[in-house]
């Protein structure tokens, strides 16, 4: 089972095309610019976030090579 | 059209508590309850909106406007084509002034499109894997 690091619908976006979830709590990884897991366990994608508000987390999706190179990756189990 | 999450554990293709609360999250950002779809039309065709939206969902659900009309949802516009909102009546994020909303519109708009009659589609351009 993945590792959801942002429970998240990714159908959901914004008018900039990012997608948009409740901000995790107590998650020290979720910061701007980091690299995260986004999504449910059957819809999933790495992403990389642009900006948090007090509630709400916007990111838009990238690709695992986009991801693996980023460098600080916790990786999750298999899908 | 709505991308998936096949990973209930039940079969069930949508999760009522998973809707309630993503179009919570859209009322939190945008001040209205609202589900996000992905629209069909030129030029976001089915499989152009398949590639490029839903390339990580196995599966898809596809609803008519007329279905989701019969059961008093309205879409409206929203972000950038091709995503829109459905929602309750005509709210949206370009209704101007304040919104009227009552405690229970999540619960109704999750309800309503519950009812709604959609046809589950194979995705063929869905990309396993990570990223």
């Amino acid at each position: 089972m993945i590792q959801i690091d942002i429970e998240a619908d990714l159908n959901m976006e914004d008018d900039d095309e990012r997608n948009f979830a409740r901000l995790p709590a107590g998650n020290p990884r979720i910061k701007v610019g980091a690299v995260a897991v986004a999504g449910r366990p059957g819809f999933w994608s790495w992403v990389q976030i642009d900006e948090i508000d007090d509630t709400i987390v916007f990111f838009h999706q990238i690709t695992a090579r986009q991801a693996a190179a980023h460098g600080e990756l916790a990786v999750p189990a298999t899908a | 059209m709505r991308s998936l999450f096949d990973a209930y554990p039940d079969g069930r293709v949508f999760d009522r508590v998973a809707l309630i609360v993503d179009s919570t999250v859209n009322f939190d950002t945008f001040g209205y309850y609202g589900l996000s779809l992905w629209a069909i039309s030129e030029p976001w065709t089915l499989d152009r909106v398949l590639e490029q939206k839903a390339r990580k969902a196995r599966r898809v659900a596809l609803f008519t406007v007329g279905e989701l009309r019969s059961q008093g949802l309205g879409i409206v516009l929203s972000g950038k084509a091709p995503h829109v909102d459905t929602t309750l009546g005509a709210a949206g994020r370009q209704a101007p002034g304040p919104m009227q909303v009552t405690g229970a519109s999540a619960e109704e708009l999750v309800d309503r499109f519950l009812l709604a009659t959609y046809t589950l589609v194979e995705n063929h351009l869905f990309e396993p894997g990570p990223g």
